[in-house]
């Protein structure tokens, strides 16, 4: 549906002046080379620039494609307002003024005035957009980049001035830019999907403080990432950045796990910083899969084993070499060479030894990637080497390490598309994106599995209901589990002493009592909950309880829960969070009291098939201990597996529960239970 | 009936406002007195903040000086001394009379709690036989020993006492008291018509209240009076924030107005309903307008917030019972947990 928007045969910029310096000159001085027709618009001029200028967009001749509107804030609604009458699809609205200054009534009026007239609007408050291939330069600011296949689509207008002052020093091309603005009415996801279909662009690269509609957003990358890479910025990721991203652009501060789950599920391959964002994808625009080990070929030991190193560390491998790809290398290498991977060919050797080891290592089949490193030596021709590099039919980068000397080298396999990293550290980290890439890839192109389970719907909206009051459920909590299929001990609630050994009578002894209040939140820690607690402390117990939780806080006690005493098992989390953006953010991880400092935990955004659970638990470093260590017998991962499963069902079926704690499920060889929860409502 | 109270506010005033509207609903000409008011200066007027609201919510004519013919104007010693206790209990005996007329049920308010004014021989022990009415004890669940305070109040009232009302009984506690009220309490003498429980939203503040006790500045005016029933510091990450904004219901929060990561979280929370920044700090307009759009008030302080938050909750201590949403809140509460046959019996009905 953007076609147009990038693609337009008439421009109409709105705003337009002869005035030196204000952005509606800039605007029409930028379109100078574009490859179609434009017209500018001001009630005050017949012409500016030698463009035909016209009092209002109505009353162009021609049918507009695309209207840029530079005009004061006040005006913009009149001016979409009248693009609508003429019936202009899309427009850029550069002006601020809006929700940015605080000023939402007037966003929200023109994007009511786009919606009734269906215009497609990239703003306002943006830079604008670019199109290299037809040299349309539709922002403010003075430079285009050199045609390329990267498009970028940033929520920073300023730092897409940067970005275009960079690429024009380092001849890196672009296809598409796009200024998201205020996302008033496109956002990222509708551009993602149109630039999926783009042929001018292999990767698309992206700049975010927040997404619009985390949904959406995940939806739409997830189709976009079959067809070709998107590489990820998300700033904001501490306190102090959230704050800062909140009070740039009002995004809203999602917890960070959440989008760095919903990328990695949605398969954007997420860079942690500028640098890497430019790496990452420069590497991927042309290595999409790394079929087998790395090798790396040097002349220069040291970096040699830095780059060893740093695929270790990345979760890479090096490649094990064929016998005969090491025989041929000890033919053409000096004795003192390193044949194994990493290949040292010395610090001797010239452009033409270099050249054949990298042939010998190339025909290996266990080799599916190559670094080559390379110092500047006397003996070394950079020229030459490049040459060698550039008839490598596998993926490679290089690093080409040094200043004046390897400049032009670097220029030509630039040329052919071939990446140069000064540190091999940063070769390492850009290959294991491509892998990363490559793993996403194959997750997303696997449908989710939906999942049949019988649950009782009507029996949680009817909790859901009665305790609407409540916000935070205990002791209910758990019916809520029981109607959804999760295993919990048989229980009940008394509000007497005498109530409590009745239940207890009936569940069997011993039972666990715990107090049952919305003001204790921690209870083991305030001596709320008593274990193993045979038929003649029933009673003492029930006032011991009661006790401790009126001394403490003096907290509201609505009774005391006796619960069948489970024996124990391995101790395991299940939670959910209702992320703002993406929705129900399912946690798994180990148990117990250490749980807060080893963070031992792994995140999906349900929904959650049964692979996908496996995966989170398989995830979490403690899954060797519910293997079994040193013989011990394996736990039921199966049942928890399914507990997952569950758990994402019942929160993408009940909107109003918000959070959800499963702490501790003990787990057996044989099944689990969930033995205390938590359950909060909207 | 005289309504009287163990402690201070132990919601009295809340329950007259109910009460007396449920009876007139029912058909009944209700009347209002307090024969010992606490007055208050407000601007350069000494009134019963809480006489006036009742009267003014239980639409009665008869003027407030009949209502409240004695007023506490001074502390409370120096009136003591300065009084003339012949005066007082003459100027009582005739507005009651003049307030009787015409009416079915005159709802008599004692003081602040039942001892007040007893060295004034005006407690509301003495109210009672004065005026020849029988008492109502509202009593305010705080502590297991309020039953001791309740049973020396019956010995005090003697025949005057004869039936309790428990304000704000929480949780498993409930079962309990039944089971006291049908043992020693029905033993002295004491019938309890009800239990009420406690309730969020009657202990709960107006957003105004907040905003004139802590001498603020509103960023954003509320498009509606809020209640607020919770409190919330906000001086943690978005992430845990998130989960406390979601536990609470009808909060304030407090953060400092450089925290825009948490005021734009909050705003997106229903359950948030005030936001009040510290410091003399305003947040970006992208973000004070956020607030206008979604018209959830912003009160700027100049304090620090410790101090911000030890204001808000001394107001929290002191919530009346006021506005529609809350007096229609305490009929619901009055009709659900009152055995309301049984009290109109008693008042004489």
């Amino acid at each position: 549906m953007l076609e147009r928007m990038f693609n337009p045969k008439v421009v109409a910029v709105v705003g337009a002046t002869p005035k030196e310096g204000k952005v509606g000159n800039i605007l029409l001085k930028n379109l100078k080379d574009f490859d179609g027709k434009v017209y500018a618009v001001n009630p005050k001029y017949d012409e500016i620039l030698g463009y035909k200028c016209y009092p209002s967009v109505e009353e162009i001749p021609d049918e507009v494609d695309l209207a840029i509107i530079a005009v004061p804030a006040e005006v913009v609604p009149s001016i979409l307002e009248s693009c609508g009458r003429k019936g202009v699809k899309n427009a850029v609205v550069i002006t601020a003024g809006f929700k940015e200054a605080g000023n939402y009534a007037l966003e929200n009026k023109i994007t009511e005035i786009c919606r009734r007239y269906g215009i497609n609007m990239v703003g306002p408050n943006c830079l604008g957009i670019i199109n290299t291939h037809n040299n349309l330069n539709a922002t403010f600011g003075r430079i285009m980049p050199p045609k390329g296949d990267i498009a970028f689509l940033s929520q920073s207008g300023a730092f897409i001035l940067a970005v275009l002052d960079w690429a024009k020093a380092n001849n890196v091309g672009f296809s598409k830019i796009v200024s998201l603005g205020n996302k008033a009415v496109l956002d990222e996801a509708d551009f993602m999907r149109f630039l999926a279909r783009d042929e001018d662009t292999n990767v698309i690269m992206l700049y975010l403080e927040g997404v619009s509609e985390g949904r959406k957003f995940m939806e739409v990358a997830r189709e976009v990432s079959k067809v070709k890479p998107i590489v990820g910025v998300k700033s904001g990721r501490t306190e102090a950045g959230a704050k800062a991203a909140s009070s740039h652009t009002g995004s809203l501060a999602g917890s960070f796990v959440a989008y760095r789950t919903a990328f990695r599920q949605s398969g954007v391959v997420e860079a942690e910083s500028i640098e890497d964002l430019f790496d990452f994808s420069l590497i991927l625009r042309k290595i999409r899969k790394i079929d087998g080990g790395i090798a790396i070929v040097t002349n220069s030991g040291g970096p040699g084993v830095i780059a060893s190193d740093a695929v270790e560390e990345f979760g890479l491998n090096l490649a094990k070499f064929e016998r005969r790809t090491i025989d041929r290398l000890r033919e053409i290498l000096p004795p003192i060479a390193n044949v194994y991977n990493p290949v040292d060919v010395l610090g001797d050797a010239d452009a033409d030894r270099f050249g054949r080891a990298l042939k010998i290592v190339e025909e290996d089949s266990n080799v599916g990637a190559i670094i080559a490193i390379l110092t500047p030596t006397a003996q070394m021709d950079f020229i030459k080497a490049s040459e060698f590099v550039l008839g490598i039919g596998k993926p490679i980068v290089t690093c080409f390490m040094g200043g004046e000397s390897v400049r032009d080298a670097i220029e030509l396999l630039k040329k052919h598309g071939i990446v140069n990293f000064l540190d091999p550290v940063k070769a390492v980290r850009s290959l294991n994106s491509v892998k990363r890439f490559e793993l996403m890839k194959r997750k997303i192109e696997k449908e989710i599995e939906s999942i049949e389970i019988e649950v009782d719907l009507v029996r949680v909206r009817d909790l859901i209901e009665k305790h609407r009051d409540k916000k935070v459920l205990t002791a209910e909590s758990f019916e809520m589990l029981k109607a959804y299929g999760i295993p919990v001990p048989p229980y009940g609630i008394a509000k007497t002493a005498e109530e409590a050994l009745k239940i207890a009578d009936k569940i069997g002894y011993p039972v666990a009592m715990k107090v049952v209040s919305p003001d204790i939140l921690h209870k083991t820690d305030v001596g709320c909950v008593k274990l193993n607690v045979g038929r003649e402390r029933v009673v003492s117990t029930f006032y011991e309880l009661v006790k401790r939780a009126e001394d403490y806080l003096k907290a509201d006690v609505e009774g005391v829960m006796v619960q069948k005493m489970m024996p124990p098992g391995r101790e395991v989390i299940v939670g959910m969070k209702r992320d703002p953006q993406f929705g129900p953010l399912i946690m798994f991880g180990m148990g117990g009291i250490y749980v807060e400092v080893f963070k031992d935990v792994s995140f999906r955004i349900a929904p959650i098939d049964r692979d996908e659970a496996l995966d989170m638990i398989r995830e979490v470093k403690a899954y060797s201990i519910l293997k079994g260590v040193r013989g011990e017998r394996p736990s039921d991962i199966n049942a928890l597996v399914d507990v997952i499963v569950r758990i994402s069902k019942l929160s993408l079926d009940f909107d109003e529960i918000v959070e959800m704690d499963l702490n501790p499920v003990f787990v057996y060889e044989k099944g689990c239970c969930v033995v205390d929860a938590k359950v909060v409502l909207r | 009936m005289l309504i009287s109270s163990v402690d201070e506010y132990s919601g009295k005033s809340g329950f007259i406002m109910a009460l007396g509207s449920i009876l007139k609903d029912r058909g009944y000409r209700v009347g209002y007195f307090k024969p010992l008011g606490i007055g208050r200066f407000i601007g350069d007027k000494l009134v019963d903040e809480d006489a006036l609201a009742i009267a003014e919510t239980l639409k009665i004519d008869d003027p407030i000086d009949v209502i409240c013919p004695v007023m506490i104007d001074k502390p409370y010693i120096e009136f003591v001394i300065s009084a003339d206790p012949v005066k007082i209990v003459r100027d009582i005996s005739k507005a009651y009379e003049d307030i009787r007329q015409d009416k079915d049920v005159v709802l008599v308010e004692g003081a602040l709690h039942y001892e007040l004014g007893r060295a004034l021989g005006l407690c509301d022990v003495s109210v009672a036989s004065m005026l020849d009415i029988d008492d109502l004890m509202i009593v305010k669940f705080t502590e297991d020993s309020v039953i001791d305070r309740l049973l020396s109040a019956k010995s005090q009232f003697g025949e005057k006492l004869k039936a309790a009302i428990f304000n704000q009984v929480s949780g498993y506690k409930r079962s309990y008291l039944e089971s006291l009220a049908k043992s020693l309490l029905a033993k002295n003498g004491l019938d309890v018509l009800g239990m009420i429980p406690k309730d969020s939203l009657l202990a709960g503040v107006f957003v105004s209240e907040i905003a004139s006790a802590l001498g603020g500045r509103y960023l954003v005016e509320p498009e509606k009076d809020y209640i607020i029933e919770q409190l919330l510091v906000g001086a943690m990450s978005p992430q845990s924030a998130l989960g406390y904004f979601r536990k609470t219901k009808n909060c304030a929060v407090i953060t400092g107005g450089d925290r825009s990561d948490l005021i734009m979280l909050a705003l997106e929370i229903p359950n948030v309903k005030c936001l009040i920044l510290t410091g003399n700090l305003e947040p970006p307009s992208i973000v004070v307008g956020k607030a206008e759009e979604k018209g959830i008030p912003m009160i700027v302080v100049a304090e620090d917030t410790l101090t911000t938050v030890e204001k808000t909750q001394s107001i929290f201590r002191k919530a009346r019972i006021r506005g529609k949403e809350k007096i229609e809140r305490m009929r619901e509460l009055i009709e659900m947990f009152v055995n309301l046959d049984k009290l109109i019996e008693y008042i004489g009905l």
